[in-house]
């Protein structure tokens, strides 16, 4: 299956989400033909995936048009888009929803993302909206998953038991995810 | 020949000192019998890419009986410098793309007079020094400080346009021309070292290979100068940061090069850990990135001490020529992915232990 996931952060960001939506990327560039559609200035390689990077450094308003005119062509390409939740990748999927068909899995992943969104009834009401409009939605929180790789410290004894834990986490996370593909593709 | 940057030192300690010292006894401040930032080798201190004025460093109590540190000076520059540092401590607390607080000494005094520009924090007391605590905290407590800083990131249009008149902004670009610009002076200043040069030279050729790696981790807040002295950590654990005028956006990794360049003299057992911390828990692009700063930041510590040989003589002048010589094996290995050996080092320590003088080295005890 084609796939894009469309996310505010990426890797060099240091934020809990950026390093999710690499990761993710990366594990799904096993089974599936995956692109990845941010907001960065150089963002870092994922193997077997390509990286389409919007220019963080401009002006808000040319951002969102250049994502949505990106996520445009993008779409076309894809069987499956998956949205990060964040008002950045929000706004523009919300206006492409109504002009393509492409099926999209909104992933409520962000907390701080919600919580932003929740000082603006603009940014709720495009959130609800959005939500109205997905495919489906997959909501969980990034935060408190554990499916932040655990930290290897040098001078201490290797986590086996916790990365066991970081694999099984993933694997059921994707097998999660590979359900919805198969059930709304 | 006798050292006049030494002697012009000292006359102007002891001619702001007497004024100094008046104007804060109004106020109610009285600085300590004595002064360990006036003394020693603190005359050749001048930060090389920051702003840097001359200013006097003091210990005092004030009249409640406060611990307190004093800035003061009537340099043009050290003014600037003190304004800055206080712009970029009142912008700290309230970055709001920033994940962590940070913890600043409380300010308790700000004024300017007859000339003097003051301002005075209280001390914060440690119960040990940095080098003094075991490892695994001493690896705790920079990996956090690290993580804070590369916490607050300015990504985007609107976030430059916040910092941009408070802090310096480091690309790609002005990291390059801040390097050649050591090599230029580090040519000029010790001309006869051919081997340093081809060092600096090889440097400078990788570093201009490889600007999108350091373009690629850039706009992070970092603290340039995060080595022991500019930070305390209370018996609490909290650690508070020193030296604000210090803090620029750029690699994220030019804090980490600095204290890991540090760590290299110091304790090479955290420099190796935290090196296999990034190698380990990152990318290696990261690892990359890493590796260009402290490249970068050794090329500027040699230019540092190749510049204080003019204003050195005797056992001072031979312990800088030590220092260049040292740094510079420090780079040659960092070019080659390894570390220096511990002969090397402890050769080194031992040479400077012999020429550090008597004031030196009691300011130097418990800085660390």
């Amino acid at each position: 299956m084609r796939i894009a996931i469309l996310s505010p952060l990426f890797p060099p960001d240091v934020a809990i989400p950026a390093s999710y939506v690499k990761e993710l990327a990366c594990r799904l560039a096993k089974e599936h033909t995956v692109c990845v559609l941010t907001y960065s200035h150089l963002p870092e390689v994922v193997p077997k995936t390509q990286v389409i990077s919007i220019e963080k450094q401009n002006l808000l308003p040319r951002r969102l048009f250049h994502f949505f005119t990106a996520l445009t062509l993008t779409a076309k390409q894809n069987d499956m888009l998956i949205v990060q939740n964040g008002i950045s990748s929000e706004l523009p999927v919300l206006f492409h929803s109504f002009l393509n068909g492409t099926p999209f899995i909104l992933e409520v992943s962000d907390p701080k993302a919600i919580i932003q969104n929740n000082h603006s009834w603009l940014k709720r009401t495009i959130h609800y909206l959005l939500v109205r409009r997905a495919t489906a939605v997959m909501a969980h929180n990034i935060y408190e998953n554990k499916l932040t790789k655990p930290e290897i410290i040098s001078f201490e004894a290797f986590p086996h038991a916790a990365m066991e834990g970081y694999e099984a986490i993933w694997q059921t996370h994707l097998e999660a995810l590979n359900r919805m593909f198969t059930t709304h593709a | 020949m006798p050292n006049t940057s030494h002697t012009t030192w000292l006359e102007y300690c002891s001619r702001e000192l007497k004024l100094a010292t008046d104007l804060l006894s109004k106020r109610g401040y009285t600085l300590d019998p004595e002064q360990p930032h006036l003394s020693g080798e603190r005359f050749l201190m001048q930060a090389v890419t920051t702003t840097s004025g001359q200013k006097l460093i003091l210990f005092g109590t004030s009249h409640e009986g406060t611990r307190v540190v004093i800035k003061a000076t009537r340099d043009q520059a050290g003014a600037h410098e003190i304004d800055h540092e206080r712009k970029c401590r009142a912008f700290l607390t309230k970055i709001d793309f920033a994940t962590t607080v940070f913890h600043t000494p409380p300010e308790l005094a700000y004024f300017k007079q007859a000339g003097f520009t003051f301002t005075i924090n209280a001390f914060i007391a440690q119960p040990s020094t940095f080098l003094e605590r075991p490892l695994p905290q001493q690896f705790h407590f920079a990996l956090t400080a690290f993580k804070a800083q590369e916490g607050a990131h300015a990504t985007t249009f609107k976030h430059r346009a916040r910092i941009r008149h408070i802090y310096s902004i480091r690309e790609a670009a002005d990291y390059l021309q801040s390097f050649t610009d050591f090599s230029h002076k580090i040519q000029h200043d010790i001309p006869t070292h051919r081997t340093v040069h081809t060092l600096i030279d090889d440097t400078a050729y990788r570093l201009s290979a490889k600007l999108e790696r350091i373009e690629q981790y850039g706009s992070f807040l970092t603290h340039t100068d995060f080595v022991p002295h500019n930070f305390r950590i209370t018996s609490d654990g909290t650690m508070y940061l020193l030296d604000f005028s210090s803090l620029v956006f750029g690699n994220k990794y030019e804090g980490w090069a600095r204290f890991l360049n540090f760590m290299t003299l110091y304790h090479p057992a955290l420099e190796q850990a935290l090196v296999a911390y990034v190698r380990d828990n990152r990318t290696v692009e990261e690892s990359e990135a890493l590796h260009l700063m402290r490249l970068y930041r050794l090329g500027e510590l040699i230019r540092y001490y190749a510049g204080t040989l003019e204003k050195s003589d005797g056992n001072l002048r031979t312990l800088n020529e030590a220092r260049v010589q040292f740094w510079s094996d420090v780079l040659a290995a960092e070019l080659q992915h390894q570390t220096i050996s511990p002969e090397t080092r402890t050769t080194y320590q031992t040479t400077r232990d012999t020429l550090r003088s008597q004031d030196e080295q009691k300011r130097q005890q418990g800085l660390h």
